[in-house]
């Protein structure tokens, strides 16, 4: 290995580097004993410079190859990536209230960095890396706030279905090979399977099984219907941030990837009708089966499930749109999703937190948490002028410019499922009474300060759409 | 000088501001009693005195009629609505009468009116009813007619319901608007239609259109919308079958019944098509209909007449059937002699309304006729006047009423616009019990015994002299008012239709007949009123059954409330509300939003927690999606 | 230059007013009436000095500014005033103050947040007026539910929850259906340079094959028509008037209805010239419908607030038959009808406020002989229900008659040419000028005639109008007097649009044939 190629791989990997740093850091300042105080410090430090060596690195128009056939980065990837690392930091942020202690930073810059690894993975096998090591260190995020049994139940059901997932995606890998011999992504080196894309087009019915069992992984984790349990439950086990945090981050990240995956390819029937139809299914059964939830992470869960409906949606659009459309609706989604977060005011213990009806006449407790949860609602109900309108207008736009105005229809109209219990939210903080014996939830300093983060980026958003866009277009 | 019309018609404008402002609780009654008698009668004397001097300006150039323009409304594409005032011999007989007698009966009011704590709205009303009349009146377009139209509906509406504590007053001017509501629709139909087929809403103009085309050309036939119009005249002008509202409309102040429900307001539909007289001349049919309602309405109204007890509610009644017969007289092509009706019925209507009046504020508020008797003696001047304005109404030679209504029953007969034997027949018959009703008010009320309680009995006292001097002013003009030649004034603008050559034989012998009538009618009731009441009651016993249709008004108040009113509200209540809006919307709305919930919570309900549940659904999702991958091999 | 400063000034006030309360303590109610009454205020002198420079003889946009937005998709932020929108924004900036001044001492609870609503909703309306941009337009559009959901649900009635609710879903399932009706409309027509434009002006050159028009139409006309809200759509509009606060009736009766038949003006028929001759029978029996059953359904309501809420779908009912008459009679007196609609409505639910606040019911049978008790309020009250009537002389007659002339005449021919139906329907529209003083004259006379009694009143004498209420009151039944008897300048202002309007929907723009 050269010297050549060692910088390139310097340069090109200097987020995933920063991060490697941070957790090295953070290891250390765990065996001397200094974690408590500076751990959230050092990890939000490295996210941060990550999130932006990523960002300016793609602003720059920097593109390079250091591993031939199996990691590349370039603007759009390096774009996405820092997106993802941006939308990292109010996690970590709103986690210092939470957990004390170097563990909780240390596995999210893990996964982290299996995040950042999807994004310019050229080959099956990195990409399977990057997903493992995304994935491994949520599961113990997930039991690390062990409060009550059901978290170690959620968490392990969430292990074995997000094992089923890997273990799918494995097989689709490998039949691929098996049908082309190479793990090749990029034409560069692929034996007649350029892209998945093409596979789920090919004749050859071996390929397009591996296909379909690779998207089936990413709908997995993605949670689209029907493979969606794990979430309600794993999202109710977590604590607020790691539920955050899986519902933002690791969406993100595998959207982000599986937009990378289909690359240039015009989806054709008959997965075309996989990428049209399961989502479809998802966005009607989350927005129905939100409506009847008394757990707030619940509902967050299936209102997750309905998203990830309209991102895979931005699959049907033409490939030229696609990454522009993911990467502001997920950025719309995942800043509101973390407002909401962020501003729930902290409760009794983690329970009553949870529930819905402590949300009651919120806006007589503290305003600032109502307004912001409220307008987190409204934006992720879709409701202009907030950005989550505007991402779902690109995304339908560009189904519908690509001529699938039925489905366009149909998504919309599941869509307006949605409001309902977005608005009942709304309705619970400001038209309900206080009831007496409600607790003063307090919003701890860094969860404002995540929250009011999270909104100067959705005000960016509202105000300069245009700007973000032109930036994502290829 | 310029100008004039347009201060004759605010004039009035301005008396309604002051007294509606200054005098009642909106600018918290800052004047006194003075001011507003001053301000309430001077500025309708004042328009009267233009009117007279721009009369004057008309005589000095015949022919040539005044017009002006105060300010166009709206300009709609290249059709512009203007607010302009027209003068000609029949605007100058019609605003005379209105500002004239107008101007007496709010003098009359200031003594009538005396002893009310609200007599500054009283006076608002009035003169702002005086400027709608006047818009009524001068409006050049059937536009400005119809502000004033509408406008004269309010004031009535406002005046019956003056007393508004008794919500049976209130009702009472509901009805009135209403029902004059159904006429103005066929008003606003027929001006559409004009509008639609001439471009323009002049009147003058339409006249032209019509007579220049000789009624053909235009893109509408003259006989419907002279139909369509005239529904608006039954309604204003209480004709069958929109007459219900006149009698009830007597719960407002006496002056009022006068003024509004007697001299003026209730002549506009005669007006209204004397003045589209351009129209009515090309449209025999409209003309056959307006003939046969007219003279219907008359003698109708005059049987219910004949056996009421409240002295207001007999003349209503007859005021009804007066107007028929100027409808009549429109109905056979002889407006100038409708228009000559109009102000004689006017002078002696008036005359009698007051007096009424007068007798009632003697009475203290009383005005069953059974109550009453022997008043002669205690109020001549009443009586006196009274007496006169009965002869005039009754058509006794030489007074008013006499030659008007000889005029109208001749053309009846004669004219070859229309007339025949039978509508004369009806007429006479109607001229007849006119006659008869009228004495026997006259003599229930001042002749005889009196049937007074003792208390009402010792406080009778004459009327003070300004109400007096106006019921003397009336009486004399009942009585003259004859000679006025009025068809012959307007004979130029409103041409006398030609009579049937072989009936003009019977032109002396049909004057003496209704000569005859009217005594004899006079005499009947002075001899079964006058004399030993075993007749009466013999009588009463005899047409027990027709009495009690006539006293109940045929009962079609009750027709059209069992069959108009409750079904409309049944429909709406029953059919409207309940079923569609609640039942058919909401419920099916209500249903889908509960199907959500359902779907919602059947769903979540699948999220059973067990692991290997989760696990079929991935199996089942994925199996399906293989197979569908292969389904297109 | 400085008009178009202006126009903006007047959009942005009350944002920047609802920004500005963020900033007064919350314990100061009376600093934060004063502020808004003060924005609103300003917000009107500015409107009312662009109102006099307005020029009547110039066609197209005045005043208008144009910065980009989301240039990827030729979306721009494009405002300015226009024949159709003037009277509109004029009755938005006066109503304004006169909403913020009505509900001074009927709401007592989140003061700041009530009039930070009051606010954010002006902004939304005159943004939804003013847009030039569709997808701008529809970002107003949307906009405009929140702040009334909030408004409803928490200063509303007892049911208020489900009243809000209602009145959210209900349009929010129109605007979904115009949200792909106007991405289908945008992306089916790319400039010359394959650029999409959302400009109205670049829309209204579309040329659309007939089925597709017919469904984009459907589904602007169904978002409109909820608005308006045209029967049998028309069921959120009890709900919400009655549970709504004073304020908030007032706003949704003076203004928000205006926007479904504005946005009917404005893009639905404009925009589908074909599809919208094809729908104009259907269209117009719904008008008339409307204008019926709304009056019936007035008749036999004992909440006040219903009896006017209902008399609101009876009155729109006239704007769409005037605007689908296609004539510029009937386009002008729409123009005017919305107009006074606007005020009469709002002032009528001004004054039931007003008497709310003293008797705490709104049962029509519970009050009688008002009059006696309030000698002043009752003679405005009477004013403005002859107003809605449509007497001659108040801006109803103005709207009804131009409307009703305008249907007629363009009835009428057609029925000398063998249509029936258009007449029959322009005779049935007549019919509501009956019924409308049927259950107008049933309110008024019971209301304030016959027997004096009001909740209430025994306990304490019933205080009539104060100075505010008084002022209030007096600038309504001033300017729907100015309408009714001198409207020729409006009508002026808004008649070359009007002429634009019938030019662009009796124009067929189907697309060219392939040679």
């Amino acid at each position: 290995m050269n010297a050549a190629t060692a910088g390139l791989a310097f340069t090109a990997m200097l987020p995933e580097h920063l991060l490697l740093l941070g957790m090295v850091l953070l290891v250390g300042l765990e065996i001397a004993g200094r974690g408590r105080r500076l751990s959230g410090t050092v990890a939000l430090a490295c996210v941060g410079a990550a999130a932006a060596t990523a960002a300016s690195l793609a602003l720059q128009g920097y593109s390079a190859t250091p591993f031939a056939g199996h990691f590349s980065v370039a603007p759009a990837a390096l774009l996405g990536q820092a997106v993802v690392l941006a939308l990292a930091l109010p996690v970590l942020l709103m986690a210092r209230g939470e957990f004390t202690g170097g563990e909780f930073p240390a596995l999210l810059l893990a996964s982290l960095y299996g995040a950042g690894l999807m994004q310019s993975a050229d080959s099956f096998l990195t990409l399977f890396l990057g997903l493992e090591i995304l994935s491994l260190p949520v599961y113990v995020l997930v039991l690390l706030a062990y409060r009550r049994p059901q978290c170690a139940e959620a968490a392990l059901k969430y292990l074995v279905l997000g094992g089923a997932a890997t273990a799918m995606f494995l097989m689709g890998a490998s039949l691929l090979y098996g049908s082309a011999g190479s793990l090749g992504l990029t034409p560069g080196q692929a034996l007649g399977i350029p892209s998945l894309g093409t596979a789920l087009g090919s004749g050859d019915s071996m390929a397009r099984a591996a296909a379909v069992l690779i998207l089936v992984a990413l709908f997995m984790k993605a949670a689209i219907v029907p493979f969606h349990s794990w979430a309600p439950d794993a999202y109710e086990a977590a604590s607020v941030p790691v539920t955050a945090y899986m519902a933002v981050v690791v969406k993100a990240a595998v959207l982000l990837a599986a937009v990378r995956l289909f690359g240039a390819t015009e989806l054709v029937t008959p997965t075309f009708d996989l990428v049209a139809v399961l989502p479809l299914l998802s966005i009607v059964w989350g927005n129905l089966a939100a409506m009847r939830q008394t757990s707030l992470r619940r509902m967050v869960a299936y209102s997750s499930i309905a998203h990830a409906g309209y991102l895979f949606y931005a699959l049907l659009g033409a490939p030229a749109g696609r990454l522009q459309a993911t990467v502001f609706y997920l950025l719309a989604y995942g800043l509101f999703n973390l407002l909401l977060f962020a501003a729930l005011p902290a409760a009794g213990d983690d329970r009553e937190r949870d529930r819905l009806p402590q949300l009651q006449g919120l806006f007589q407790r503290s305003p600032f948490a109502a307004l912001m949860i409220g307008m987190a609602m409204l934006s992720l109900a879709g409701i202009p002028p907030f950005p989550g309108f505007v991402g779902k207008f690109l995304i339908f736009k560009n189904v519908i410019a690509a001529g699938h105005t039925g489905y366009a229809v149909l998504g919309l109209l599941g869509s307006y499922l949605g409001i309902y219990f977005y608005l009942r939210v709304t309705q619970l903080m400001f038209m309900s009474p206080d009831s007496p014996g409600q607790v003063a939830g307090t919003v701890t300093v860094s969860a404002r300060v995540a929250s009011l983060v999270c909104m100067a980026g959705a005000l960016l958003l509202l105000i300069f759409p245009g700007w973000m866009l032109g930036h994502l277009l290829p | 000088m310029p100008g004039t019309l347009t201060l004759i018609v605010l004039l009035p404008l301005l008396g309604f501001l002051l007294n509606g402002v200054l005098a009642t609780q909106l600018g918290g009654n800052r004047v006194g009693k003075r001011f507003v008698t001053t301000v309430g009668c001077g500025l309708p004397l004042l328009s009267f005195a233009l009117v007279l001097s721009a009369f004057g300006q008309l005589q000095s150039a015949p022919g040539a009629p005044l017009l002006e323009v105060a300010y166009r409304w709206a300009l709609i594409g290249n059709s512009a609505f203007e607010i302009a005032f027209y003068f000609d011999r029949l605007t100058a007989v019609m605003a005379l009468i209105v500002t004239g007698v107008g101007s007496v009966i709010h003098i009359y009011s200031v003594g009538y009116m005396a002893h009310d704590k609200s007599v500054g709205r009283f006076f608002a009303y009035l003169n702002l009813f005086l400027f709608f009349m006047l818009l009524l009146v001068l409006g050049r377009s059937l536009l400005v007619l119809f502000v004033g139209w509408e406008g004269v509906g309010l004031a009535s509406y406002l005046l019956i319901g003056f007393w508004f504590d008794d919500l049976a007053n209130a009702r009472a001017g509901k009805k009135a608007f209403i029902t004059n509501r159904i006429g103005d629709a066929g008003f606003l139909l027929g001006m559409f239609l004009l509008y639609t087929a001439l471009g323009t809403l002049d009147m003058d103009r339409i006249n032209a259109a019509f007579a220049l085309t000789g009624g053909a050309a235009p893109a509408v036939s003259a006989s419907l919308v002279g139909i369509l119009l005239f529904i608006g005249a039954t309604g204003k002008s209480a004709q069958i079958p929109l007459h219900v509202w006149l009698p009830d409309a007597m719960a407002g102040p006496t002056p009022v019944s006068a003024l509004i429900h007697a001299a003026t307001m209730v002549t506009a539909g005669v007006y209204l098509v004397a003045r589209l007289s351009g129209v009515y001349q090309h449209a025999s049919e409209a003309s056959a209909v307006i003939a046969a309602v007219g003279v219907a309405t008359a003698f109708f109204a005059a049987t219910v007449a004949l056996v009421q007890n409240d002295i207001k509610k007999v003349l209503a009644y007859s005021t009804v059937s007066q107007l028929g017969f100027m409808f009549l007289a429109l109905g056979v092509g002889a407006y100038g002699v409708a228009i000559f009706h109009v102000m004689t019925h006017a002078f002696f209507k008036a005359c009698l309304f007051l007096g009424a009046g007068s007798v009632i504020h003697a009475l203290g508020g009383e005005q069953d006729l059974r109550k009453m008797g022997g008043l002669a003696r205690r109020i001549p001047v009443t009586f006196v006047t009274f007496a006169v304005a009965t002869a005039a109404i009754a058509g006794i030679p030489p007074l008013a009423g006499f030659f008007s209504k000889d005029e109208i029953l001749w053309y009846a007969f004669a004219s070859e616009r229309g007339g025949s034997p039978l509508l004369w027949l009806v007429a006479a018959a109607t001229a007849l019990m006119t006659a008869f009703y009228m004495t026997r008010l006259l003599w229930l009320a001042f002749m005889g015994t009196s049937r007074m309680s003792a208390e009402v009995e010792h406080q009778v006292h004459e009327s003070p002299a300004s109400m007096t001097a106006v019921l003397a002013l009336l009486a004399g003009l009942s009585t003259v008012g004859g000679f006025i030649a009025v068809p012959h004034f307007l004979e130029a603008l409103l041409p006398l239709p030609a009579t049937q050559e072989h009936l003009h034989a019977y032109e002396t012998p049909l004057l003496v007949v209704s000569v005859v009538l009217a005594v004899a009618g006079a005499a009947a009731a002075a001899w079964l009123f006058g004399g030993d009441p075993a007749r009466l009651r013999a009588l009463g016993l005899r047409f027990a059954g027709p009495h009690r249709w006539l006293a109940g008004k045929y009962f079609i108040d009750e027709l059209y409330e069992k069959v108009l009113a409750r079904p409309l509200v049944w429909v709406s209540e029953a059919v409207f509300l309940r079923l569609f809006d609640r039942r058919l919307i909401d419920g099916a709305l209500d249903g889908l939003a509960t199907l959500g919930q359902r779907c919602g919570g059947w769903l979540a309900r699948l999220q059973s927690g067990q692991l290997h549940a989760y696990a079929g659904l991935v199996l089942v999702g994925l199996v399906g999606a293989l197979l569908w991958s292969w389904r297109h091999a | 230059m400085l008009e178009a400063v202006a126009l903006n000034a007047v959009l942005f006030l009350p944002l920047a007013g609802a920004l500005g309360l963020l900033l007064v303590p919350g314990d100061q109610p009376a600093r934060v009436r004063r502020l808004t009454l003060v924005v609103m205020a300003i917000g009107l002198a500015l409107t009312a000095w662009l109102y006099i420079r307005y020029d009547s003889n110039a066609a197209g946009l005045q005043f208008q500014s144009r910065v980009p937005w989301v240039a990827a998709w030729g979306v721009n932020y494009l405002i300015g005033l226009d024949g159709y929108n003037i009277l509109l924004v004029m009755l938005t900036a006066f109503l304004g103050p006169l909403v913020t001044a009505s509900a001074f001492t009927a709401i007592t609870k989140d003061v700041k947040l009530f009039y930070a609503m009051v606010l954010l909703i002006q902004f939304a309306m005159l943004g939804t007026f003013l847009a030039q941009d569709l997808f701008l337009f529809y970002v107003f559009w949307e906009t405009m539910l929140i702040p009334m959901f909030l408004m409803i649900g928490i200063w509303g009635g007892e049911r208020r929850i489900y009243a809000t609710i209602k009145f959210f879903l209900y349009t929010a399932f129109g605007s979904i259906l115009m949200l792909a009706a106007i991405i289908v409309l945008v992306v089916s027509l790319p400039g010359a340079d394959g650029r999409l434009s959302f400009a109205f002006a670049d829309l209204v050159q579309a040329r659309l094959p007939l089925p597709l028009q017919g469904w984009l139409l459907a589904a602007f006309a169904l978002s409109f028509a909820i608005k308006v809200p045209m029967v049998p759509l028309h069921t959120w509009l009890p709900d919400a008037h009655v549970q709504a606060p004073t304020a908030g009736s007032v706003i949704l009766a003076g203004v928000l209805l205006k926007m479904g038949t504005y946005g009917f003006m404005k893009l639905g028929f404009p925009l589908f010239p074909d599809a919208t001759q094809l729908f104009t029978p259907v269209l117009m029996l719904l008008a008339v419908v409307s204008i019926v059953y709304g009056a019936c359904l007035a008749l036999v309501q004992d909440d006040i607030k219903k009896i006017i809420a209902y008399s609101s779908i009876s009155h729109l009912g006239y704007v769409m038959m005037g605007l689908l008459s296609l004539e510029l009679t009937g386009i002008q007196g729409a123009v005017i009808q919305m107009v006074s609609h606007g005020l009469v409505a709002a002032g009528l639910f001004l004054m039931v406020g007003m008497i709310y606040e003293r008797c705490h019911t709104r049962e029509l049978s519970a009050y009688g002989g008002l009059a006696r008790l309030l000698p002043v309020y009752s003679v405005f009250f009477m004013v403005l229900t002859l107003a809605s009537v449509g007497l001659p002389t108040t801006s109803g007659f103005t709207g009804e008659f131009l409307v009703l002339l305008g249907a007629f005449t363009v009835a009428w021919p057609q029925h000398l040419a063998g249509h029936p139906l258009p007449l029959a329907l322009a005779v049935g529209a007549v019919s509501g000028i009956v019924l409308g003083a049927l259950y107008m004259l049933r309110f008024a006379s019971g209301f304030l005639f016959g027997a004096a009694k009001a909740p209430q009143a025994e306990a304490h004498p019933l205080a009539d109008l104060d100075g505010r209420e008084k002022t209030i009151l007096a600038l309504i039944v001033v300017a729907v007097f100015a309408l009714g008897l001198f409207p020729g300048e409006p009508l002026r202002k808004t008649a070359i649009a009007a002429q634009q309007f019938r030019q662009l929907v009796t124009t067929s723009r189907l697309p060219a044939l392939a040679p």
